[in-house]
């Protein structure tokens, strides 16, 4: 799943410490989850989407898998 | 008791209650090590190995106790250390790892367990069964969290 989550970043001058800081969790995870080696909960995709206030599906693009 | 130890809901009593258990432990490290000086070590009954097995298990544990005693003293003292380390103990990510590095450990361990009683069976029938043992109470204690889980979640 990719996200947006280092463009939005970029685009309010934030550091990836101040944002881990402010939705609680390691810089680790906060660079994780921008390599897109990680996916986020839904608890912590709508603490981040909160933070830039703005939704969790502008953030995180969902691909639907084709079956 | 134990979940609430780990609840870092919390985190300051979290901290509180981890601080009785290295007080538990502690108590139980010393007892051991009494236990080694005042009943084992003058006597014959035991061989070496099972002797040093005592002392080194009581030690093993004091050590871990006042570690665990020393990090959580710091961590109550200290408001930006325990900020860093309640993040670092609730962050997801760290929690995933965690859990899938207990879910590999699990199954190498019942794997290998299922394959050295292959070995064992004909070098030494007591190893088989202490080996067997462990493969049928990881296989019973999984079913028993797996039918708890299912009803739970």
């Amino acid at each position: 799943m990719e996200n947006r989550i280092a463009a939005l970043r970029k685009e309010r001058r934030i550091s990836q410490a101040e944002l881990a800081e402010a939705v609680a969790v390691t810089r680790q995870t906060i660079i994780s989850l921008e390599n897109g080696r990680y996916n986020a909960s839904l608890l912590l995709a709508h603490k981040i989407a909160k933070y830039f206030e703005t939704t969790i599906e502008d953030i995180f693009l969902f691909e639907e898998e084709e079956s | 008791m134990l979940m609430r130890v780990f609840d870092t809901s919390d985190y300051d009593r979290s901290l509180r209650r981890r601080r009785l258990v290295a007080f538990g432990l502690l108590a139980v490290g010393i007892t051991g090590i009494l236990c080694y000086l005042f009943l084992i070590k003058g006597s014959d009954v035991l061989p070496d190995f099972a002797r040093g097995f005592y002392l080194g298990g009581a030690s093993g544990i004091c050590i871990g106790a006042v570690f665990l005693l020393v990090r959580v003293t710091y961590l109550l003292s200290n408001r930006s250390a325990q900020k860093k380390a309640k993040i670092k103990e609730q962050d997801e990510r760290e929690k995933t790892i965690v859990n899938q590095a207990f879910q590999f450990a699990g199954m190498f361990t019942f794997f290998a367990c299922a394959a050295s009683l292959f070995v064992l069976v004909a070098v030494s029938m007591a190893a088989a069964l202490a080996v067997l043992c462990v493969v049928a109470v990881y296989a019973i204690v999984w079913l028993i969290a797996s039918l708890y889980l299912s009803k739970k979640l």
